[in-house]
């Protein structure tokens, strides 16, 4: 049997409708091969298979539609690689109920590289994603491959962090390989695809439903050596990337938000319950066994030459964006005093506005 | 018998002349009127033979025939009677035929003789005082819109025979009839009667400078904020610290609010700059001015003044569209089959509204919504209407600890102070063009008034790239940082203002951080 015609058995497996994942692990049990079971007589099946499902497994058997589906999926460039097929990523393999086939566009993370999975909310704030950004960008210089889910927020910037450095991105889909989920993220699908790869475990116009997402998320904590949550609320997705990691015994790591922040409160709970606390790219790889060279800041002040009136508007800026009138507040500065610095500040990269008259520092 | 009585009617908000010939002569006793009536002028019929006949002046049983011309012009409401009437007494003879000739006469009659409002006086008698006409007779509570004109003589009357007293040169002398007169300097010393004052609004340093902005240079300015932060607060101090009117800008605006008949009675000028703030459910109608013979609506009510929009979103997108035409040309022209008219609206357009549905993004501890709804939310407003708006602001809440310990804020009156001085700037700048404001400078004359050194020139390039400003964008930042140079008191613009300038122009969609 060719590879080609092996291929097509499998896809016909992933592509039974009516049919769940426990049924055809039970009958692969029986039947070892997807070749065997497509071709089982329909008598033999009846023992376990009932009405139905019958009727659906025997409709499903249509050789031309899965060659079509096939010839599809080429066109569209999207792979699909089976459990026994030898790109099929390791850590998948352990899984417990891992995907039959698995569908990717763009590579898959190369052999042997150190993956850390960037999650949390996507209603997260300039904190939370700036500083997921700056993992992804700080890691992804070390070489460190960056998975996420592709959605708003924190997963969105953990991507362009990544996307920024050069790094390898990988992105995990909780609905079908073609779908672009959030829609406003098309540009970000794109340059994920580029310069890393999208994968999901269901195939073509698979529309985004809510049950697939933990399910997605399983794949998220399976495919990295590490996660990382940077801002969660008490009852947040993220969490279950988290218990599902646990499970296969990643490592957890947490960054730390504010007392009182309801956008923090499960990153600090998980900090209480073991996950390491993160407040630098050091304190990951120093648990992944590279050595602590220099003591390095996120925000490295001194370095900077600033003049006096900058030094003080800087000094008042952080992580979190801030409104111009905090500012002058906080400044004592009037507004026309105020702006030539903000906007000299920006043009040196030392600030950003992630939204109109928002300032917050660059990491 | 012929005569000949001048009276008027409106087009729009600009006056015109109707003549209003009578002829008496022998034939059958009818009472005819000619002259592409309405129905409310073929009533006059009625309203004026009762009216003479209730003030001691019976009809002869002859002939009478009432011509309004230009016979080709449609005629609408009632300000005809009372010329009418005068048109008839003199044709009879009751009143001597040249007496009338120097007047023109305006004015409803009610069946006892008594002479009633009209709308549109300050019009009518803008008109005739042009044409050369000196002397008036309106209805005694309209008196004083027309007494601001200087060269036409104003007589407010009360009934028909006092007019007719009048005329036949019957002196009264207990109660000798003179013309109004009135001080107008005094008129605009009372000041603006408005409540709200800045000192009352706690922080919002930045949008308080906004307003300041908006104000001095007439700059249409959107406020974003959660609901409660006190975007209609702000709103309402606008009109403390708006430029005074000037006495031309004064009457242009009373002549629409004549023709609307909005002004209160006895009221001459309108002498503050008006503040409109429609609801919401306002149609597209309202906003423009409409009907069969259009009447001004919102738009042109703010004409010199602010339109408010609270709530931008919430309004009807048909009815957002519309202001598009009038924020660019100043005037708006509404087309009829009989006739198009255009009617001023220079108007300041300030919105509020909320960033999202629930109304706190970008506080995300508050604001669940998701980023497709704010997306939706937000582009209710089009961006060719974005575009149109100079100057943005974001109003954020101030919690309430921090309301009562708060140090003295400016009041409107160092405000306004500030804004009168810009303001005078520009006119003395502008005296040439016939502009006042920073906001009416055109493209060419942007560059006559708003040249930049090559420093600040290419400051302002590097800019454009980097936060993808569009050519519109780019000359309204050129007209704000005018404004705000102005308000320096700079001759020049420098790279202090163009940065400020910049801050303050973000009503661009894209730059919400919604992609």
């Amino acid at each position: 049997m060719d590879r080609q015609e092996e291929l097509l058995y499998w896809l016909w497996l992933c592509n039974m409708e009516g049919v769940g994942h426990r049924t055809i692990d039970m009958l692969l049990g029986q039947y070892k091969h997807p070749r065997q079971l497509y071709q089982a007589k329909e008598s033999e099946l009846s023992c376990w298979l009932k009405g139905r499902k019958l009727t659906q497994f025997l409709k499903s058997r249509d050789m031309d539609r899965i060659k079509r589906l096939m010839e599809r999926l080429a066109k569209q460039n999207v792979r699909f690689l089976h459990r026994q097929h030898e790109d099929y990523p390791n850590s998948l393999r352990h899984l417990e109920d891992a995907p039959f086939g698995i569908y990717v566009r763009g590579a898959l993370p190369p052999k042997g590289a150190r993956s850390i999975a960037i999650v949390g909310a996507r209603q997260a704030d300039e904190y939370g994603c700036s500083v997921a950004s700056y993992f992804a960008r700080e890691l992804s210089n070390k070489g460190i491959c960056v998975i996420s889910g592709l959605a708003h927020g924190v997963d969105s910037a953990a991507h362009k962090g990544a996307i920024e450095a050069s790094g390898y991105t990988l992105g995990i889909l909780g609905c079908g390989i073609n779908i672009c989920y959030p829609k406003e993220n098309a540009s970000l699908f794109r340059a994920v695809e580029k310069q890393g790869g999208i994968l999901s475990e269901y195939g073509l116009n698979v529309p985004p439903k809510a049950g697939l997402f933990p399910l997605r998320n399983r794949l998220i904590a399976a495919m990295a050596d590490g996660i990382l949550v940077t801002q969660a609320r008490e009852r947040s997705g993220s969490l279950i990337t988290v218990d599902q990691g646990l499970e296969q015994g990643k490592d957890i790591f947490s960054v730390p938000g504010r007392i009182g922040d309801a956008l923090s409160e499960g990153c600090n709970s998980l900090i209480q319950s073991g996950a390491k606390l993160v407040t630098g790219v050091w304190d990951i790889l120093e648990e992944w066994g590279w050595e602590k060279k220099i003591e390095q800041k996120i925000l490295n002040h001194s370095d900077i030459t600033l003049v006096n009136i900058e030094k003080m508007v800087y000094s008042v800026l952080g992580f979190e964006a801030k409104y111009i009138d905090i500012i002058i507040e906080e400044t004592g500065l009037s507004v026309a005093q105020l702006l030539p610095v903000l906007i000299e500040l920006e043009q040196r990269k030392l600030i950003r506005q992630p939204r109109p008259n928002y300032y917050c520092v660059c990491v | 018998m012929y005569s000949k009585v001048l009276s008027g009617t409106v087009h729009g908000v600009d006056g015109c002349h109707i003549n209003v010939e009578a002829d008496v002569s022998n034939g059958l006793p009818v009472f005819d009127m000619v002259g592409y009536l309405g129905a409310e002028v073929r009533e006059a019929k009625e309203r004026v033979r009762t009216a003479l006949r209730n003030s001691g002046f019976s009809l002869p049983a002859r002939h009478i025939t009432v011509n309004l011309s230009p016979a080709n012009l449609h005629k609408e409401g009632s300000t005809f009677d009372l010329a009418i009437a005068v048109a008839i007494l003199s044709a009879m003879e009751m009143i001597p035929p040249n007496a009338v000739e120097e007047y023109v006469i305006l004015g409803e009659l009610s069946l006892n003789g008594e002479v009633r409002p009209v709308n549109g006086v300050l019009p009518m008698l803008s008109y005739a005082q042009k044409q050369g006409v000196k002397k008036a007779i309106v209805p005694a509570s309209n008196a004083l819109e027309g007494a601001v004109l200087s060269g036409i003589e104003v007589y407010g009357a009360m009934n028909l025979s006092e007019v007719v007293r009048h005329l036949s040169n019957e002196k009264d002398m207990e109660k000798p009839w003179e013309p109004v007169r009135i001080n107008v300097g005094q008129l605009f010393t009372a000041g603006a009667d408005t409540e709200a004052d800045f000192s009352e609004v706690t922080g919002q340093t930045f949008a308080k400078r906004g307003l300041e902005i908006a104000a001095a240079g007439f700059h249409n300015l959107l406020m974003v904020g959660p609901p409660g932060a006190g975007k209609s607060m702000l709103a309402q101090c606008i009109p403390s610290i708006l430029p005074a009117l000037t006495l031309d800008e004064s009457i242009e605006i009373t002549k629409i609010y004549s023709v609307k008949g909005l002004l209160k009675e006895q009221q001459a000028l309108i002498t503050s700059r008006p503040f409109r703030s429609p609801h919401h459910t306002l149609s597209s109608a309202a906003l423009s001015g409409g009907g069969g013979i259009p009447v001004p609506g919102e738009m042109s009510l703010a004409h010199n003044g602010v339109l408010f929009l609270d709530e931008l979103p919430e309004f009807k997108r048909e009815a957002l569209e519309v202001m598009r035409q009038p924020l660019e040309d100043k005037r708006l022209t509404l087309s009829r089959v009989h006739a198009s008219y255009t009617f001023p609206a220079d108007f300041m357009l300030v919105a509020a509204m909320n960033p999202c549905p629930c109304g706190y993004y970008p506080d995300r501890r508050r604001c669940h919504c998701s980023e497709s709804m704010i997306r939706r939310y937000l582009t209710k407003v089009s961006q060719p209407l974005l575009d149109r708006i100079d100057l943005c602001v974001e109003i954020t809440s101030v919690p309430v600890e921090q309301l009562r310990q708060r140090a003295r804020e400016e009041t409107s009156e160092q405000i306004q102070k500030r804004v009168a001085m810009a303001h005078e700037r520009q006119r003395k700048r502008y005296i040439k063009e016939g502009i006042l404001f920073n906001s009416q400078l055109s493209v060419s004359q942007l560059e006559r008034y708003c040249s930049l050194s090559s420093e600040e020139g290419a400051f302002l390039l590097d800019a454009v790239k980097q936060y993808q400003f569009s050519a519109r964008a780019y000359h309204r930042i050129l007209r704000v940082a005018r404004t705000i140079a102005d308000l320096a008191g700079e001759q020049r613009i420098l790279k202090e203002h163009l940065c400020e300038a910049i801050a303050y122009h973000n009503a661009n969609l894209k730059y919400w951080n919604v992609e």
